[in-house]
């Protein structure tokens, strides 16, 4: 009996949709703006681990929806998500902005002490002690202070644009202009004070630490993503950096790892989709199919205990998805815990531990391959397979395609 | 007393008057203006980044005073933002304010507004699947904005960016008003003793067209550089 | 998850900024500082002037600074300051604005005094004077009086006295009209425009008119005098009243040792 390793309770997702009002004039004065799409109306689920289900349903019925609900690229309305026993998803008495209070507070009080000294004490104008005490001017009236502080800032904002790469750049600026300052300065304790200032204030921009705690669920999102791989209809590689890189960039980033180990493991993913050759391409260089398998590789990357799929083949040419699927069938043979989101019924059939069949917003059906395909119980599955096998089977004529899977009468 | 001696009159040809013995007194000036045009881009790009993507932010908190700024800024002219920042500085700090540092940041923080327009669009051309790939693998939003986002937003927005550069040089010319003895300021300054329009004027513009042709090479230059292999090609 | 650990050390930092900056800040806006104070930590008198008015100031193409009369005295001011000298060269009507603000020390522009600008700045004792103003006119004109201007075309330096006294005599009493009066903010754009036919006649102070006829080389002519009796004046702000009063030790001093002589022979 295998452990629950994803659970979803009574999942409702609303959109808020625009309404369409009759005439020109009426819209302007009529109040109501949005009416609401109901997609979800309460899903419930249980996935084990190492088991291999597939969604399918027809289009705006909720599938891909529930499937972003897991890893909550798409917040639920209501309901909760659970990923190891833990709640991700959901409501919970957490405050919505738990800021990192301490130094918020300290900062403003910080400030209106100043302030509050400067005005009364020092009989500054309110607009003077305004400036001065948010730190926005600093006290010693040196206009190269200011100067150094903007080039210091605009350094600050174009390193951050510009990434790893270019950072000797941005720092060699600071420094200079730092220099710079130094030598045109009047005094040395508004120099320091205002260095301290600057890298005070770079510090917590880059720590990012005064930043919100995620609304519903008490674990950090992004720590659980970083567990769930996610592969994309349209792929969503980063076009700017090569196969390799794309992998490596979460490794870097999100693990924490330094660049050999990133680059090495990076080469072992896509190795295991065989792509090891165009590491060094970038993705417009590659075909549809190379494409979806480097996004394969960089989930698989991350080593995810669970592996979601929207549906992957949906945007490729049929001669190219083979090779995506002979990589899913891989991964699920190895034991990989996947959800599908498809419309290949053929490989449904081979790789599927269970299926489900989300339709206006609920799982109407639920079951084996066996079970789903040879005696669907609900008559909407029943419509939904017929109509799907038809279209299927006007595609291919006589030919008896090779190793796609796909069903045949 | 013989300090200088003026041609005859307006449009007499054979006046002795040749703009390119005075080149040498263009020396200072071309570097008041390089200058204010480089700090002045500096300044407005570091504004720009962080003001697009303010203005792209979910946080009202933070996108209603990037907007703010961006509609004042853009909405007011830039004389009128020089002589603020000039006299404001200088009354706020109670010591006479340095005209060349005000004509940076009156012309940064202007061309600052137009950069965050400039870069909120770039981002905003992004496909919305690049944040969505980078946050499914665990990246917070900063992250996927400074890693996937932006260096592709940046290449997007090389060509409107490298118009607004030249923009910026353009308008360094605003702070002869203050007494920042630029280009524009010398020009006046040496037709108000020689009184030759046409040639000196003329001069002082082919000075800024050497500047900004500079710029747009550059610019060039590096969208050839960072071009990404497969990617919006339709050269 | 990091939280606590890191978030007790911000706090601590918050607070040494804080520290830092008052104790920097109590050291510096304490008193407050007077004019010839200020000018001697920053090491120059900032003079405010406006080129293009011969020869109290106008640029020199050969050594690309401007020079004049105004700037000489400026320069004997500031030597027994023992400060160097910073030219700032605005338009005519910004000088007022500027010295009261205080992006400039002093105004030597050949500002007339008048009793409008003493409510706004307070001017030194006279130290050139009297002049009129003039009609500058082109060689070929029969411009000759002031009747002779009526409904032509005027320039003048803005926010000088000339500019007053065209608005008092000429367009409040209808003899020209309003939108025939360009008014420059450089004296030399309206010697331009007047060169290139923009306008028929400049007005513009008579020792600056004559010296351009003499210089122009028969373009230019000074057609007629209005006498108008001005006397110049350095200005400096209100509260500069230390400053005001060194200058006008300096001036008589000038006048006492010779020196203001010297700077008269060399200009005029």
């Amino acid at each position: 009996m295998s452990e629950v390793l994803l659970e979803a309770k009574e999942l409702k997702k609303e959109f808020q949709v625009p309404v369409k009002t009759e005439g020109r004039f009426r819209r302007l004065f009529t109040r109501k703006r949005y009416d609401v799409l109901q997609v979800l109306k309460g899903v419930n689920v249980k996935i084990q681990k190492g088991e291999v289900v597939v969604v399918i349903g027809p289009s705006g019925g909720g599938k891909s929806t529930f499937l972003r609900c897991i890893n909550r690229l798409t917040e639920p309305t209501s309901g909760e998500v659970y990923f190891e026993g833990v709640k991700i998803a959901g409501e919970s008495p957490v405050n919505r902005f738990a800021l990192n209070e301490g130094g918020l507070w300290a900062l403003i009080g910080g400030v209106i002490g100043l302030m509050v000294g400067l005005i009364f004490l020092f009989d500054v104008s309110l607009l003077a002690g305004l400036a001065f005490g948010t730190g926005l001017v600093p006290f010693l009236p040196s206009p190269y202070i200011i100067g150094f502080l903007v080039i210091a800032f605009a350094a600050l904002g174009i390193e951050s644009a510009l990434g790893s790469y270019e950072k000797t750049l941005a720092g060699a600026l600071m420094v200079i202009s730092g220099l710079a300052m130094l030598f045109i300065l009047e005094t040395i304790p508004t120099a320091i004070s205002a260095a301290l200032l600057f890298i005070g204030g770079i510090r917590v921009l880059r720590r990012g630490r005064i930043k919100a705690r995620d609304t519903p669920g008490s674990s950090d999102i992004n720590e659980v993503r970083s567990h769930m791989g996610m592969v994309f209809q349209s792929f969503n590689l980063f076009m700017h950096l090569t196969a390799k890189r794309n992998v490596m960039l979460a490794l870097e980033k999100v693990r924490g790892m330094n660049a050999q180990e990133a680059e090495a493991r990076a080469l072992q993913a896509l190795t295991q989709v065989g792509l090891a050759e165009k590491a060094n391409s970038h993705p417009g260089e590659l075909s549809g199919g190379q494409q979806q398998r480097v996004a394969i590789a960089r989930a698989l990357a991350m080593d995810p205990k669970v592996m979601l799929f929207d549906e992957p083949t949906s945007a490729l040419d049929p001669e190219l998805i083979g090779e995506v699927l002979d990589v899913m069938k891989r991964l699920a043979n190895s034991g990989m815990t996947m959800i599908i989101v498809t419309h290949e019924m053929g490989f449904a059939r081979e790789v599927a531990d269970r299926v489900l069949f989300i339709d206006q917003g609920v799982i109407a059906e639920e079951g084996t391959p066996e079970e789903f395909f040879g005696n669907p119980r609900n008559e909407r599955t029943r419509q939904f397979l017929r109509r799907l096998f038809a279209e299927q089977r006007a595609e291919v004529p006589d030919i008896q395609p090779v190793g796609t899977g796909r069903a045949t009468p | 007393m013989d300090v200088w001696s003026i041609p005859q009159a307006i449009g007499d040809t054979s006046s002795q008057f040749n703009i390119l013995e005075h080149v040498g007194l263009f020396f200072n000036p071309v570097i008041m203006t390089v200058l204010i045009s480089v700090f002045a881009i500096i300044l407005g790009f570091g504004l720009g980044i962080v003001g697009g993507l303010a203005r792209v932010s979910r946080l009202r908190l933070v996108r209603v005073p990037a907007t703010a700024y961006v509609d004042v800024v853009r909405g007011t002219p830039l004389l009128v933002q020089l002589f603020l920042w000039y006299f404001g500085l200088t009354i706020g700090l109670g010591v006479a304010m340095d005209p060349l540092v005000a004509s940076i940041i009156a012309v940064g923080v202007h061309s600052g507004a137009y950069q965050s327009e400039i870069v909120r669009g770039g981002v905003n051309s992004i496909p919305k699947g690049q944040e969505e790939a980078a946050r499914a693998t665990g990246m917070t939003h900063l992250q996927a904005m400074r890693f996937v986002i932006l260096p592709q937003a940046l290449r997007l927005i090389l060509p409107p960016l490298s118009n607004e550069f030249v923009i910026v040089i353009k308008d360094s010319s605003l702070a002869s008003v203050i007494a920042v003895v630029e280009i524009t300021a010398m020009a006046g300054q040496l037709n108000g003793t020689y009184f030759q329009p046409f040639e000196i004027f003329i001069f002082a513009a082919f000075l800024y067209l050497c500047l900004t042709y500079a710029t747009s090479f550059m610019m060039r230059a590096l969208e050839r550089k960072y071009h990404i292999p497969g990617y919006g090609d339709r050269r | 998850m990091l939280g606590n650990k890191k978030g007790s050390l911000k706090i601590i930092g918050v607070i040494l900024v804080a520290a830092l900056l008052s104790t920097c800040f109590i050291g510096c806006l304490g008193a407050e500082k007077s004019a010839i104070d200020k000018i001697r930590s920053r090491g120059t008198l900032i003079i405010g002037t406006s080129s293009g008015f011969v020869p109290f100031e106008m640029f020199n193409a050969s050594s690309g600074q401007i020079e004049g009369f105004d700037i000489d005295i400026g320069r004997k001011i500031a030597d027994r300051l023992h400060v160097g000298i910073t030219i700032r060269d605005l338009g005519f009507n910004a000088l007022v604005g500027s010295v009261i603000v205080g992006t400039v020390d002093v105004i030597i522009a050949g500002m007339t005094i008048t009793p409008e600008r003493n409510q706004s700045i307070s001017f030194s004792n006279s130290y050139y004077g009297p002049a009129d103003q003039a009609i500058l006119v082109k060689s070929s004109s029969s411009i000759a009086s002031v009747e002779g201007l009526y409904g032509k075309k005027i320039a003048v330096n803005l926010a000088t006295t000339g500019d007053f006294w065209v608005d008092a005599e000429l367009v409040a009493a209808g003899h020209v009209s309003a939108s025939d009066v360009k008014r420059f903010p450089y004296a030399y754009t309206a010697i331009q425009d007047l060169l290139s036919g923009g306008v028929d006649a400049v007005i513009i102070d008579k020792p600056t008119a004559d010296k351009y006829v003499s210089l122009n080389a028969g373009a230019l002519k000074d057609s007629f005098t209005i006498v108008t009796n001005e006397y110049y004046g350095i200005a400096v702000r209100k509260s500069a009243g230390d400053l005001k009063d060194f200058i006008n030790v300096v001036l008589a001093d000038l006048v006492h040792s010779g020196e203001m002589q010297q700077l008269m022979d060399k200009w005029f």
